[in-house]
């Protein structure tokens, strides 16, 4: 299973690409919503993104519109990972097409269990 | 246009609880930030992350800054990215991770806010611009394994 991890902050990919690898992801990533574009563009099978919402070039709530305007993604789970809590832009972010959302900071058993609620894992994960 | 409210952000024990929430999440996996009580006065070699929560309609914003010892920051940093004890911090790391620190507390602050306002990308330098009108709002300073961080909020005016 293929996973993109778009985040400016080159410590939050890797943070969050470590924890995704150690659940047997593969993982490519991208600095900003535009950059993650061009990566699903150029790469097949990638069945979910982890996207941060404040970025620059192109932000995370832009870019799930974006991707949910192509028929081709329509398959992709977008999950926000961000520290934008307030519920309102948890509902703008669901509203626009992500799947699920997930606050900074987070354990990595939180995005555990977000993916094995999304039916996510990797099989050898699955509890 | 009126002041963001940080009636509720402005709490010490709000921001306590906010950078133990990050810490023990990020880097400690449990380990808990004690209040040192008093912030020293200046930092011989310093570095400061900001971010500010900024509303469209309003030139009036909060800004979040985290300040601490330049050898401390590197301490933060090489455990944020499970570097050696002794691996060299470049400047590069030192502001990605340094920059997310005060991205992910300020950010968490932002949604006790009781109005919406946009947060913006983290800045991480010596020491932050002056602007002239700030007003700081609450000082908390915190210790993570003997090194001293101090986390403060400004009201922009």
């Amino acid at each position: 299973m293929k996973a993109l991890v778009i985040d400016d902050s080159r410590t939050m990919r890797r943070i969050v690409s470590s924890v995704l690898r150690g659940l047997g992801y593969e993982v490519i990533e991208a600095g900003d919503g535009q950059e993650a574009l061009d990566a699903l563009q150029a790469s097949d099978g990638v069945v979910l993104c982890c996207i941060d919402w404040n970025m620059p070039v192109m932000d995370g709530l832009t870019f799930v519109t974006k991707v949910r305007e192509r028929a081709e993604w329509r398959d992709i789970t977008l999950m926000m990972v961000t520290t934008e809590g307030e519920h309102g832009q948890i509902v703008r972010a669901l509203a626009a097409g992500a799947h699920e959302y997930l606050i900074k900071p987070f354990t990595p058993d939180a995005l555990r269990d977000k993916l094995e609620l999304l039916g996510l894992l990797p099989v050898q994960e699955v509890r | 246009m009126s002041a963001l409210d940080t009636t509720l952000i402005a709490d010490p024990a709000q921001i306590l609880g906010v950078a133990q929430d990050v810490f023990a999440a990020l880097i400690d996996d449990g380990e808990v930030l004690v209040h040192e009580g008093v912030a020293p006065e200046s930092f011989d070699v310093p570095v400061t992350a900001w971010v500010d929560m900024l509303r469209a309609d309003s030139p009036h914003g909060v800004r979040t800054m985290v300040r601490a010892e330049e050898a401390d920051a590197h301490l933060v940093v090489r455990a944020l990215l499970r570097m050696e004890p002794d691996e060299p911090v470049g400047e590069e790391d030192l502001v990605d991770a340094f920059g997310e620190i005060a991205n992910v507390v300020g950010g968490n602050l932002k949604s006790l806010l009781p109005e919406h306002a946009e947060l913006t990308l983290p800045t991480v330098a010596a020491e932050p611009p002056v602007l002239g009108r700030e007003m700081m709002v609450a000082q908390t300073p915190l210790e993570w394994r003997g090194s001293c961080f101090v986390i403060s909020l400004w009201m922009l005016v």
